[in-house]
């Protein structure tokens, strides 16, 4: 008896007796009874969370969420699902396959077959209801299924007697196979699904012979995989494997169901079965046990002798697919260096590509000794994929003091590409002792009009200049290296100050000292402990040179914090001979208002890039008259949160930059 | 012309050389007892000579120092103990040389060898979120002590513990609150740098690398327009106390002259004067790190900035000599007096 029966009980003898006479005693049974209703609860698990939906799902007419609401109470053994799947059973308005479903399930959350009922549905007018009764009977049925099996093997429809007959082999294995082999015989033509379940299952050499020749057919390999899913065999890894190799390359649907099914197998299984795969050798079996390693068994057992095979295979697509698992870290893709470094010779440029991405995937390598040669191939994805791994190699690795001739020929490609990646390796591992061969090779590209390439020549030059040094650098590219600057005046964040003429607009006195006010509100986070009070401090003017490679004039670095909610004005003034058009490109974060003697020549606030959220202003090719002697270039910059800084490159009419700088003695 | 009388210009030379032999002078200047000190480059006023004084007598007391060498409540004992003997240290007092102090800064010395016998080279107090942090100040502590005092002891408490420190760098550079190499932040990685570079300096050998990556996370917290520091890059309010760990870790490093550390004192700057004021947050966690920053920053600075945070933290002390604060009195003491006593440079961290 029950807690919960046992209390029920006791309530009824109190009630009989008069319990009323008692009020603890009341409280108590009262207590017992709630008791008792969670322990009965507790008596079995607790139904998993999706219980309400799936129970809602069952009583839907949609066949599909159904099944799903099956297949999941009989995967968590929801018994509080029994109900509504035995409703549904006895539904004859149902369609017979969703109530043969409901038969499996009813039988699994049960554990047990009533024989009077189950005959009912082992002679039912369906062949789908018949069948789903054979399917009970792999695992159910106890004493009486082997005679129930043999009924439905004489089952007038193919597919009762074919779910009988894997049944059948699922419980006697070996000893099925008479039956099995008269049922699945050449020529004979069944259900593919239940004809590999029982092949499987049977388990013969003779009856996995036959399984492989049925799964070797593409159009039946889909439903040999649904027939075989949830057998554990090893033995069923080397066919599934040998059906990869058979699919043609498109085959991406069936490629993706061997892939699911492999992926469900006992790992060890699956590993012994690969190994004696490529063993067996053979570029279609080696490629596919690399494809398959790469996604599923990254094993470094299975890296060597997958390394070893590829040693004598021939097809490139086989030594790709090699190599690209031999590369994946969980391989250790150090094991097999030597193996890399020969196909660095092979003639396909995209097997030479790779192996060096493989090579920097190996760690403790120094890649600039192993490279070099590289560095001169006649293919540009090989040199580039060379420089992409020197970038992430140590700069200790690179050759000191000689970089730029070990760069030589990247340096100096046609390629644009190459040229950038050579100047990127040339800042990342470039020390000051390569500075000015690096000068004298890239100076060209500093002067030239390309501006990503005067861009990457810049960034590597600003890496290796003297600090001293940068000013010249930003000279050659055409940008203004010199300024005066001054802030910060306050702004707000709808830039209200960039309207505002702050004194600096009305005269230029740099020996002028100024009251301005600035608020710690508009840094990015917010400053700990600050409000959004005004505060008050003496600013002037000062001298600063540019310290950017990109000519970029670092507003927040050289005026007092916070930067934020700023206004800054700058001044630079630079003579010529006479008098003479050039070509402006001004750019800025956030915003900028630029005066050429005196005149207003442009002026751009940036809008942030949803995307980027980079907010540059940029205003190209502004034509600006400029007259013989001193000329004066006055900024108003503005700034709201963020980065804060404002540059002018200027250029001739074709782009080539104008150099102010005074000529050295 | 105008001429001068010899006089005058006797007594004008006899003044430059008075100013330029100060500096000898204020060494001397140790030593006296009445009327206003000069050390190094700061005047060191008859109060915060008491407040000092005061404060060591404090933590030598009986029963404040605990029977193991330690001070602290128990909860954060590691960090309380480093700092009470670093107190010590400030003066120039050695531990195990007898003296006034020797016992006590012995006693505190051996408390943390202890603690780093008892846990395979940890010195933190484990599953405690301030465990590395405690970590990193018993290193620093300790490689101030290896400077001055050379015992054996001493040298394997801290090769075990900067071997921790440099087993525990995260891939980003920093560490975090655990010594193993999970995660990063701004402070935790300021503790540890300031403890390498410390031990590096009293001759445990640690590698370039690890500082230079270290330098580059404590960069990579910087709001680049305030110059302002961060808990973690790109995240969290810019704070005083941050980007006064983050400047002098820097500065530590060597990055005295990087525009980061330029822009990063620009901001300390400029930040209010409330925090010179009684109870800023974390006011002696902060200020702790913002002297010895600014004290790097050059004379200018400092001389501005001592007399206000001198007078504040003397204004603070507690009749028994005491200081209290967030981190326990130990600490809180040790703080304070490391705070005001930045002038003496007897600490290797505290020499320009």
């Amino acid at each position: 008896m029950s807690v919960k029966a046992q209390v029920l009980a006791s309530g009824s003898f109190l009630l009989r007796h008069n319990f009323l006479m008692f009020p603890r005693l009341k409280l108590f049974l009262l207590a017992a009874l709630l008791a008792g209703c969670t322990l009965s609860s507790a008596a079995s698990a607790p139904a998993p969370l999706g219980t309400g939906r799936m129970l809602q799902q069952l009583e839907s007419d949609d066949w599909i969420l159904q099944a799903e609401a099956l297949h999941y109470f009989a995967k968590y053994r929801v018994m509080d699902g029994a109900r509504a799947t035995r409703a549904l059973l006895a539904n004859e308005k149902a369609s017979p396959w969703i109530r043969g479903r409901a038969l499996v399930t009813l039988s699994a959350l049960e554990n047990k077959v009533v024989p009077a009922e189950f005959q009912k549905w082992m002679e039912h007018a369906r062949p789908e209801l018949r069948a789903a009764a054979a399917e009970v009977l792999e695992v159910g049925g106890g004493d009486q299924a082997a005679a129930w099996l043999q009924t439905l093997l004489k089952d007038k429809d193919d597919s009762v007697r074919y779910q009988a007959a894997a049944a059948l082999a699922r419980r006697s294995k070996e000893a099925a196979w008479a039956m099995v082999d008269s049922l699945t015989a050449e020529g004979t033509t069944g259900p593919a699904r239940l004809a590999a379940r029982t092949l499987a299952w049977t388990g013969t050499d003779a009856a996995l012979q036959r399984l492989g020749a049925l799964m070797a057919k593409p159009d039946q390999l889909s439903k040999c995989l649904q027939g075989i899913r949830d057998i554990p065999s090893s033995k069923l890894v080397p066919l599934i494997l040998t059906a990869s190799t058979r699919l043609p390359e498109g085959e991406e649907r069936l490629h993706g169901l061997i892939l699911t099914d492999l992926q469900n197998r006992d790992k060890k299984d699956l590993v012994t079965g690969l190994g004696k795969f490529i063993e067996a050798g053979g570029d279609q079996n080696i490629r596919t046990a690399a494809r398959i390693i790469t996604l599923l068994v990254p094993a470094p057992e299975l890296g060597v002798l997958l390394r070893t095979a590829l040693t004598k295979a021939t097809d490139t697509r086989t030594i790709e697919a090699g190599m690209i698992a031999l590369g994946i870290p969980a391989i250790e893709p150090v094991r097999h260096v030597e193996y890399f470094t020969q196909q660095l010779g092979h003639a396909d440029p995209a097997i030479r590509a790779l192996a060096i991405r493989c090579l920097a995937h190996c760690e403790g390598l120094n890649l600039f000794e192993i490279l070099k040669p590289k560095m001169a191939d006649e293919n540009v994805p090989v040199v580039s994929a060379a420089l992409g791994a020197l970038l992430r190699s140590p700069p200790a690795n690179a050759p000191r003091g000689t970089l730029v001739t070990y760069l030589k020929a990247p340096l100096s490609s046609t390629d644009n590409t190459v040229r950038t990646l050579a100047n990127d390796v040339l800042a990342h591992a470039g020390s000051s002792e390569d500075y000015k061969p690096a000068l004298a090779t890239l100076a060209s590209l500093l002067r030239g009009r390309d501006d990503d390439l005067r861009a990457s020549a810049a960034k590597a030059l600003g890496q290796l200049a003297p600090s001293g040094e940068i000013g010249d650098l930003v000279s050659m590219q055409g940008y203004l290296p010199k300024w005066t600057i001054i802030g910060t005046f306050l702004n707000d964040d709808k830039n209200s100050g960039f309207k505002e003429v702050f004194p600096p607009e009305k005269a230029i006195d740099f020996d002028a000292k100024y009251q301005s006010k600035f608020v710690w509100a508009g840094v990015q986070g917010g400053v700990e402990g600050s409000d959004s009070k005004p505060i008050e401090r003496e600013i002037a003017w000062s001298k600063v040179n540019v310290d950017q490679a990109d000519g970029r004039l670092l507003m927040a670095a050289n005026l007092p914090p916070p930067g934020s909610l700023s206004i800054g004005y700058a001044v630079s003034d630079v003579t010529v001979d006479k008098a003479r058009e050039v070509m402006l490109t001004i750019d800025g974060d956030d915003g900028f208002r630029v005066w050429v003697n005196g005149a207003v020549i442009g002026e751009q606030m940036a809008v942030p890039d949803p995307k980027t959220r980079r907010t540059v202003a940029t205003m190209p090719g502004v034509k600006v008259q400029l007259k013989q002697g001193s000329n004066r270039f006055f900024v108003k910059s503005s700034n709201i949160t963020g980065p804060w800084w404002v540059r002018i490159r200027v250029a001739d009419a074709e782009g080539n930059p104008v150099d102010f700088r005074a000529p050295k003695p | 012309m105008k001429q001068y009388p010899l006089t005058k210009i006797l007594v004008a030379i006899l003044a430059a050389v008075v100013f330029i032999a100060a500096p000898v002078q204020s060494v001397r200047a140790q030593s006296q007892e009445a009327g206003e000190q000069i050390v190094g480059v700061a005047r060191l006023t008859p109060e915060v000579r008491a407040a000092i004084t005061k404060g060591l007598d404090y933590l030598a007391k009986e029963g404040v120092q605990k029977a193991d060498g330690s001070w602290g409540s128990g909860q954060n004992d590691v960090a309380e103990t480093s700092l009470g003997l670093m107190a010590f240290m400030l003066k120039g007092y050695v531990p195990g040389r007898g003296g006034r102090y020797g016992v006590v800064m012995e006693n505190a010395v051996t408390y943390l060898i202890n603690k780093g016998k008892s846990q395979r080279g940890f010195l933190g107090t484990p599953n405690n979120h301030a465990g590395m942090y405690e970590h990193g100040l018993a290193v620093l502590a300790l490689s101030e002590a290896w400077g001055q005092s050379k015992n054996p002891a001493v040298g394997v408490a801290l090769r075990a513990g900067v071997d921790i420190i440099l087993r525990a760098q995260s891939t980003l550079g920093g560490w975090r609150y655990s010594p193993e190499p999970s995660d990063a932040d701004l402070s935790m990685t300021v503790m540890q740098l300031v403890a390498l570079n410390s031990a590096h300096e009293s001759g445990i050998q640690v590698p370039t690398a690890t500082i230079e990556k270290a330098v580059k996370y404590v960069i990579s917290c910087q709001e680049e327009g305030s110059g302002g520091f961060r808990y973690m890059p790109g995240s969290g309010e810019v704070g005083f106390a941050r980007t006064a760990a983050g400047v002098m870790s820097l500065i530590m490093t060597g990055q005295r002259n990087h525009k980061s550390t330029q822009r990063g004192l620009a901001f300390l700057k400029a930040y209010p004067n409330k925090k010179f004021e009684k109870g800023y947050p974390r006011f002696h966690y902060a200020h702790y790190y913002a002297i010895q920053a600014i004290y790097q920053s050059g004379e200018t600075d400092f001389q501005n900035w001592y007399p206000k945070i001198a007078t504040t933290v003397v204004s603070m002390q507690e009749q028994d000599g005491s200081w209290s604060g967030e981190g326990g009195k130990a600490y809180a003491t040790g703080a304070s007096i490391l705070i005001i006593g930045v002038p003496y440079r007897f600490l290797p961290i505290y020499q320009r």
